[in-house]
C-alpha cells in the first residue's frame, strides 16, 4: 500500500513537534531549520501548513535528476545520498518545495517516511498528521509504471 | 554540557557591549535555569535598595535545560528582576517560542543590565548580537513591532520579545509580550524593560541542541505524550484545556462559590455563562493554537469583525481564565466580545490582564461608594460597563488623568485616595490576587500571603486538589484535606510549593506537571532532565532541594528588598465574609492567618519573621545569603 | 496500437524520458534507440564530476535498463536519412517506423579564433571531450575557459578541486548572462574572486599560442595573455540539425516542434537540444531551451504525443540551477521585465538575491542566488500561470512556498496538492507579452 504524510492544516496547532521529531531522528539533535517536515505560518489567516515530501507515484524530481540519486519506488520516492552531486535540479523540479540542501554535507535532503514510521506523525498530538493512502500517492496510472521503473531504473 | 548551552548572553545597555558569560554544570545543577537562575543572579548582582526602574536592576530572561527539546510544556521561560510593583523578587513566566529559538542561536538565557541612552531592541542571530535603533518603534503596539522588526532582520521566523506602550510608561504592571500573544505578566516585568529602553529583543536561532541520551529522552518524552493525552483535562476531551480553553472551567467556579465577582465580594455569577470557555466557543472562538512542544493548545483564536467591540484578530489570541474572570465577573461584565477587546488592548499595550481588571474593579467599586468621582475619572465607571472599562484601560496605559494613578496598582492608588480605599485593594505586597477566592481554598490563602512576588495563584496548589486521598504520593501529600480548612495545611503548601518551584527553574509549563493538572509524570520529567544532561542520579530528593533552593533564594531576595512578615499578609476582603454561592460565609481571620504562618515558617525553616535561617540556608548551600540577609539586619 | 514501431535516435534525456513515457502508456510497442556514442545513457551533467574525479560512473539507468524496458539499443551508429517509412543508418540498416523521434542533442559552438585546432583546446560536450580532457591534465597548472556560462562554471568548480589556476574569458558583461541579471551575476563573480579566479568580461580571445604543439597561452582583444595549459571552450551550444535538414524537416537555429513536438514531416518527432519549440511565456516565439529539464520535459510530451494522446505541452519554460564554490543560482523564465508595464521585484541582503518578474498578474520569472529553496513552488506558479489578484492570500515580498498556495485550496494539503498538481491541466489563455 503506497501512503503518504498527509496534513490538516485545520487541526495544525504550530506547536511545531513534528519538526523537533524529525530533525532528532534524522540529525540526532534538535534543529527545526534542518527537519524535513516544516509548518509554514500565515497568522493573519490562522493557517498553519505542516508540508512534506508527498512521495509522487510519478515524482518530477526522480524525472529530472542527472545523478541517479532519486530513484521511484512503491509509495517512497527513495534518495541515495552517496550519488547526490548537490545540483538542486530536484529543488527547481518539485513544485512544492520540500527538498531542502544540507549545506554541511552538499547533499539535499528528503522525506523517507522514517522507513514507513514516521516520527512527525507519531509525536502529533492534534491529529494533523497522518500517514495513509492519498489520492496523489495512488495514482492509477503512475503505478504500473512506477514498479517498472523502480526495477529499471539504477540501484 | 549537554542539554544547556552553557553560555549566558550579557547586555549592558548603558555602555552598549554584550558578551557572553559562560554557565558551568556546578551552577547548573544547583539551579537549573528559570526562576532558580534568576533569583541567583538578582542576589549576586542587584544592589540591595536599588530602583526597580534604574540602571542597577537585573532583567534576567531565564531558560533551562529542556529548553529547544519536545519535552511537553518545554516551551517556556522566566522574566526575574527586582519587583516596581512589590519592591521585592519580580518574576513572570511565559510560553511560545522564544525559549527554544534563544536555545538553537546558543544561548541559556539573556542578562540585561543598565539603561539604553535612547530606546534600542536587542537583535540576536546565533552568534551575531547587535543593538539597534528603536526610537521609531517608540509607543508602537506589540503586533506592529514584531512586523517591522522581522522586516529588519529580514527573517519571518524571527521571534520577538517587547514591550508596549504600558512599559514605556512604566506601568506598575505592565508585562512582557513575545510571540505577539504569550504574556509574561506579572509584577510590572514590562516596566523594568521598558524603564532600560529596550523595546525588544528579536532572536533567531538556527543551530541545534543536543542532549546526552536522546533515545532515553524520546522514550520518556513519549511516556510524558501517553500520560498528558490520558488526562482528563490535558487530553482531547470535550470539557478540556485544548478545547474549551482555560476557562473552561467558569461555570464550575461560580458553582463552587470560588468565581472572584464584584470585586472580591462574592463567589457566584448569574452570568458566569456568558463569559465562560463554552460562551467563546459558541460565539467569537475560530481555533486553537499551541506553545512550542505543547501538547494541550489550551491558546484561544478569536475573532470580533465588526460591531461595537470589533477588531479583535486572530493573531492577539483568545482571552484565556484569568483575564475572562479578570475583565468579566470581577467587574461584573457580561460582554465576551469586550472581555476579547479588552484582552486585545492589554497584548496591544503590553498589560498584565489580572492587574489591570484588578484596577479596573477597584476603581469602579470606589466610584460605587464615592471614593472616586465623576469628575476625577473623566465618565462614569458603572459596575459591568465595558465601554468605560476600554476607556479606562486606554488611560492606564497612556497614564493619563486616572489612569495615572492606578497605572501604579491598588495598593499603592488606594493609600493615595485614602479614606478607606485599601480596604478595595485586593493584593499582597503590591501583586493583585489572581482570579481564585482563597475563602473557598484556604492552602492557597498561605500562598498568596508568603509567596515571593505577591499574592501568587500559582505558587502552591489549589485546594479541590487534594480533595481525595492520595493526591500526590510521590512528594508525601496523601490524606485528603477539606478546602475551608486551614488546618495541616502549611505542611502541604510547602511540599507542592517546592515542587512547583523545581518546575519553574525548568522551567516547564505548570500545566504539564503534577501539582497544578495532577499529571502523575514525576519520573517522566526526571527522566527526561537525567537524559538531557547527562544526571543520571538525579532524585525526586534532590529535584525537591532545588525547587526549596529557589524558593529560599527569591525569599530572601524579598525580605532583603521589602520585609518579611510584615508583609506576609492577606487583604482585607478576605477577612470578611464571602456573601454568595457554595463558599458563602467563609473568611479568614487574622488570627486564623497567623496561626497558619507560624506553623509555615516553622516547616520552611524560617524564623518567626519569616525570614530564611542562616541553618536553612546552610542546609540549602547558601551560605553567602545568609550572610547578606545577616548584615541586613535579620529580617524586619 | 501495440505495433506501432517507434525509433528513437539519441540516448540522452530527451530519449530516455521519451521511452519512459511510451512505456508508461504501452508495453509493448517495439522501440529501438540509435545512438553514434558508443556507451549506454550517461549523465553529461557529470562530466565535470568526471573531470575532477570525485565520479567515475557516470550511467544514467543500470546495465540491463533497456532490456527491462524492452527496447533495442542500437549504439555506435549514427543514422544519416529519413525516408518515408524507416531511417538509414551509416552502415546501411534501415529501421523501419510508425514513429520517429529525433532527439540528437546539439554540439559545442567552436569559435572562430586563430589556433583553435591547437591540442588542448577542447570543448566539453561528451564522455569523449571528457575523457580527451581528463588526459590532457596531467601536469598541466592554468587554464582557460571562454564562455561564461553554465559549462563554464561547472568546469571552473572541477578545476578549482584540481588545485589549477582558472581564468575566465567572457564576451559580455558578466557571467552566467544568459541566466542571471547584474546584480544577481555580481555575487557569483564575487565568490569566483573570491577563490581566486580571474574573470574577464566585455573580452574575448583572439587568438590561442602554441609552443612545442600544444597550447601556452590566449590571447585577448585588449593584448592580455593569459597563460594557458588547457583551454575549455564554453561559448554555447548548436542544435545537431543535419539528420532533420537532410529529411526536409522544418528548421531554423533548431527543428521546427509544435506543442505536441511534431515537426513539419507527419510521423517525426523532435525533442531536447535539437528541438526549437513554442515557448510558454511569449506567444507565437520558439525557442531552444538547451536545459536539461526542458529535454526532460519535451521527451515526455514527444513520447506521449508519438502514441497519438495528443498531450499538447505547456510551452518551454527555460530553468536552471546550479551551483559554484559552495553558492546557488536558479534561473526561470524571464529574467528581465518584457516590457515597461511589467513589475520587479527585487530584494538583495547578505549575500542572498532574490528577483522576481511579474507581467500581466503574473510570475513570468525569477532569480535566485544564495538560497534557491523558493525555485520548485517558483516555477510551478510561472507554469501554472496563475492570476496573482485571484490568489486572495499571495504576497510575493513574502518566501513563496507551496504552503502559500495550499492555503487557497481545501482543508488538507492533500486536497490542495492535486489541486496544484495537475500538469495535463489545460494553461489559462495568456498573452503575457
Amino acid at each position: 500500500m503506497s501512503r503518504m504524510i498527509v496534513a490538516d492544516m485545520t487541526k495544525c496547532t504550530n506547536c511545531r513537534m513534528c519538526e523537533m521529531a524529525c530533525s532528532l531522528a534524522t540529525t540526532g539533535a534538535f534543529a527545526p531549520t534542518r527537519s524535513r517536515i516544516r509548518v509554514h505560518v500565515f497568522a493573519e489567516h490562522f493557517k498553519h501548513v505542516p508540508v512534506t515530501c508527498f512521495q509522487c507515484a510519478d515524482a518530477p524530481c526522480v524525472k529530472v535528476c542527472p545523478a541517479g540519486a532519486l530513484l521511484q519506488g512503491e509509495g517512497l520516492v527513495r534518495f541515495v545520498k552517496e550519488a547526490c552531486i548537490g545540483c538542486r535540479m530536484c529543488m527547481l523540479a518539485c513544485p512544492f518545495g520540500v527538498i531542502s540542501f544540507e549545506s554541511e554535507a552538499r547533499v539535499i535532503a528528503k522525506c523517507d517516511t522514517c522507513s514507513g514510521d514516521p516520527e512527525c506523525v507519531r509525536f502529533c498530538a492534534y491529529g494533523a498528521l497522518e500517514f495513509r493512502e492519498s489520492e496523489l500517492a495512488a495514482a492509477p496510472k503512475g503505478r504500473d509504471f512506477a514498479r517498472r521503473v523502480a526495477e529499471a531504473a539504477k540501484g | 554540557m549537554d542539554g544547556y548551552a552553557g553560555r549566558l548572553l550579557r547586555v549592558d545597555l548603558s555602555s552598549g557591549k554584550t558578551w557572553v558569560e559562560s554557565l558551568d554544570e556546578a551552577r547548573a545543577r544547583r539551579y537549573l535555569g528559570g526562576r532558580g537562575l534568576g533569583a541567583r543572579i538578582l542576589m549576586d548582582e542587584v544592589p540591595e535598595g536599588c530602583d526597580p526602574l534604574g540602571p542597577e536592576n537585573r532583567l534576567v530572561f531565564a531558560m533551562g535545560p529542556l529548553a529547544g527539546t519536545f519535552a511537553p510544556g518545554s516551551g517556556r521561560y522566566t522574566i526575574v528582576a527586582k519587583s516596581p510593583a512589590t519592591g521585592g523578587f519580580g518574576e513572570a513566566y511565559t510560553g511560545g517560542f522564544v525559549a527554544h529559538e534563544l536555545k538553537y542561536a546558543g544561548y541559556d538565557g539573556i542578562v540585561v543590565q543598565g539603561k539604553a541612552p535612547e530606546k534600542v531592541y536587542l537583535a540576536v542571530t546565533n552568534d551575531r548580537v547587535e543593538i539597534r535603533p528603536a526610537s521609531h518603534l517608540a509607543g508602537r503596539g506589540t503586533l506592529e513591532t514584531e512586523e517591522k522588526i522581522k522586516e529588519e532582520m529580514g527573517d519571518l521566523e524571527t521571534r520577538i520579545v517587547s514591550v508596549g506602550l504600558a512599559g514605556e510608561n512604566a506601568v506598575r504592571f505592565a508585562c512582557v509580550m513575545n510571540d505577539t500573544d504569550r504574556a509574561a505578566g506579572r509584577t510590572g516585568m514590562g516596566a523594568v524593560m521598558g524603564a532600560k529602553n529596550l523595546k525588544a529583543i528579536a532572536i533567531r536561532g538556527t543551530g541545534r541542541v543536543a542532549l546526552a541520551d536522546p533515545k532515553a529522552f524520546r522514550e520518556h518524552a513519549l511516556a510524558d505524550l501517553a500520560k498528558i493525552r490520558k488526562h482528563p483535562w490535558l487530553g482531547d476531551r470535550p470539557g478540556s484545556a485544548g478545547n474549551l480553553g482555560t476557562a473552561g472551567g467558569v461555570e464550575d467556579l461560580s458553582s463552587l462559590g470560588i468565581l472572584p465577582t464584584r470585586n472580591w465580594e462574592t463567589g457566584a455569577w448569574e452570568y458566569a455563562d456568558r463569559i465562560s470557555g463554552t460562551a467563546m466557543k459558541n460565539t467569537i472562538l475560530i481555533g486553537r493554537r499551541a506553545c512550542q512542544a505543547c501538547p494541550v493548545g489550551c491558546t484561544r483564536v478569536v475573532r470580533v469583525a465588526d460591531g461595537p467591540f470589533g477588531g479583535v484578530r486572530p493573531e492577539y489570541g483568545g482571552p484565556e481564565y484569568e483575564t475572562v474572570a479578570a475583565f468579566g465577573s470581577l467587574c461584573q461584565n457580561r460582554n465576551l466580545q469586550a472581555i476579547a477587546l479588552l484582552n486585545q488592548k492589554c497584548n496591544v499595550y503590553g498589560l498584565d490582564t489580572i492587574s489591570a481588571g484588578s484596577a479596573i474593579a477597584f476603581a469602579m467599586e470606589c466610584f460605587e461608594k464615592g471614593l472616586l468621582t465623576e469628575k476625577e475619572i473623566g465618565f462614569r465607571l458603572d459596575w459591568g460597563d465595558p465601554a468605560a472599562m476600554l476607556r479606562l484601560l486606554d488611560l492606564i496605559a497612556r497614564r493619563e488623568g486616572i489612569g495615572d494613578l492606578l497605572a501604579d496598582g491598588t495598593g499603592r492608588a488606594a493609600a493615595k485616595i485614602g479614606r478607606g480605599a485599601s480596604e478595595l485593594a485586593v493584593e499582597v505586597k503590591g501583586l493583585e490576587l489572581g482570579m481564585h477566592e482563597a475563602r473557598g481554598k484556604k492552602g492557597l490563602a498561605l500562598s498568596y500571603a508568603t509567596a515571593p512576588r505577591g499574592a501568587d495563584h500559582m505558587e502552591g496548589f489549589h485546594d479541590p486538589m487534594i480533595a481525595a486521598p492520595n493526591a500526590w504520593p510521590e512528594i508525601g501529600v496523601v490524606q485528603a484535606m477539606d478546602r475551608f480548612t486551614l488546618e495541616g495545611k502549611p505542611r502541604v503548601v510547602r511540599l507542592a510549593e517546592d515542587y512547583t518551584s523545581f518546575i519553574n527553574s525548568l522551567p516547564i509549563c505548570s500545566f504539564m506537571s503534577l501539582t497544578v493538572a495532577g499529571v502523575r509524570n514525576t519520573e517522566e520529567l526526571s527522566g527526561m532532565l537525567a537524559a538531557a544532561t547527562g544526571w543520571r542520579d538525579i532524585t525526586i530528593e534532590e529535584e525537591m532541594a532545588i525547587g526549596e533552593r529557589a524558593y529560599n533564594l527569591a525569599r530572601a531576595f524579598t525580605v532583603r528588598e521589602s520585609g518579611g512578615k510584615a508583609d506576609d499578609r492577606l487583604p482585607v476582603k478576605l477577612s470578611r465574609s464571602l456573601r454568595g454561592g457554595a463558599s458563602k460565609g467563609q473568611v479568614i481571620t487574622d488570627a486564623d492567618l497567623q496561626a497558619a504562618l507560624q506553623e509555615y515558617y516553622r516547616v520552611r525553616g524560617w524564623s518567626e519573621n519569616g525570614t530564611p535561617t542562616e541553618a536553612k540556608l546552610r542546609e540549602l548551600g547558601l551560605e553567602d545569603v545568609a550572610q547578606q540577609l545577616a548584615t541586613k539586619g535579620g529580617g524586619r | 496500437m501495440s505495433q506501432r514501431r517507434i525509433v528513437i535516435v539519441g540516448n540522452s534525456a530527451a530519449s530516455l524520458a521519451a521511452l519512459e513515457s511510451i512505456r508508461r502508456l504501452d508495453g509493448k510497442c517495439p522501440v529501438t534507440l540509435v545512438s553514434d556514442e558508443p556507451i549506454p545513457a550517461y549523465s553529461r551533467v557529470l562530466l565535470p564530476y568526471l573531470l575532477s574525479g570525485e565520479r567515475h560512473d557516470l550511467s544514467l539507468r543500470s546495465p540491463d535498463y533497456y532490456h527491462r524496458m524492452g527496447a533495442r539499443m542500437l549504439l555506435g551508429r549514427r543514422a544519416v536519412r529519413i525516408e518515408a517509412d524507416a531511417v538509414v543508418l551509416d552502415d546501411g540498416t534501415t529501421l523501419p517506423l510508425d514513429r520517429l523521434l529525433v532527439a540528437t542533442g546539439s554540439h559545442a559552438a567552436i569559435p572562430d579564433i586563430e589556433g583553435i585546432s591547437t591540442p588542448g583546446v577542447f570543448p566539453l560536450k561528451n564522455m569523449a571531450d571528457a575523457l580527451r580532457i581528463r588526459g590532457h591534465l596531467k601536469g598541466a597548472r592554468h587554464a582557460v575557459i571562454l564562455g561564461g556560462g553554465l559549462i563554464c562554471l561547472l568546469v571552473v568548480r572541477a578545476f578549482l578541486k584540481l588545485d589549477l589556476a582558472v581564468s575566465i574569458v567572457v564576451s559580455s558583461d558578466r557571467l552566467l548572462s544568459r541566466m542571471l541579471d547584474a546584480e544577481g551575476s555580481a555575487l557569483v563573480q564575487q565568490r569566483l574572486a573570491e577563490a581566486g579566479v580571474r574573470v574577464l568580461t566585455h573580452a574575448d580571445a583572439t587568438r590561442i599560442v602554441a609552443r612545442n604543439g600544444r597550447v601556452r597561452s590566449v590571447m585577448t582583444a585588449a593584448g592580455d595573455e593569459l597563460p594557458a595549459d588547457i583551454v575549455i571552450l564554453a561559448k554555447g551550444i548548436r542544435s545537431n540539425i543535419e539528420l532533420a535538414r537532410a529529411g526536409g524537416l522544418a528548421t531554423g537555429r533548431g527543428i521546427l516542434v509544435d506543442p505536441y513536438m511534431r515537426t513539419s514531416r507527419p510521423g517525426v518527432f523532435a525533442a531536447g537540444d535539437c528541438a526549437e519549440a513554442p515557448d510558454m511565456l511569449v506567444r507565437g516565439k520558439k525557442t531552444i531551451s538547451a536545459t536539461w529539464f526542458e529535454a526532460v520535459a519535451q521527451g515526455e510530451t514527444a513520447g506521449a504525443n508519438m502514441l497519438d494522446l495528443a498531450r499538447p505541452s505547456l510551452g518551454s519554460l527555460k530553468m536552471n540551477v546550479m551551483e559554484t564554490l559552495g553558492i546557488a543560482v536558479a534561473a526561470i523564465g524571464m529574467t528581465e521585465a518584457p516590457d515597461a508595464e511589467a513589475r520587479v521585484l527585487v530584494r538583495s541582503r547578505d549575500g542572498v538575491y532574490r528577483k522576481l518578474v511579474i507581467s500581466h498578474d503574473r510570475l513570468v520569472g525569477a532569480v535566485l542566488v544564495g538560497d534557491v529553496s523558493e525555485a520548485g513552488p517558483i516555477a510551478t506558479l510561472i507554469r501554472r500561470g496563475l492570476r496573482l489578484s485571484e490568489l486572495k492570500r499571495f504576497d510575493p515580498s513574502r518566501p513563496i512556498r507551496y504552503a502559500e498556495l495550499a492555503v487557497q485550496w481545501g482543508s488538507s494539503v492533500d486536497d490542495s496538492a492535486t489541486a496544484l498538481v495537475r500538469w495535463d491541466r489545460p494553461r489559462p489563455d495568456s498573452a503575457t507579452c
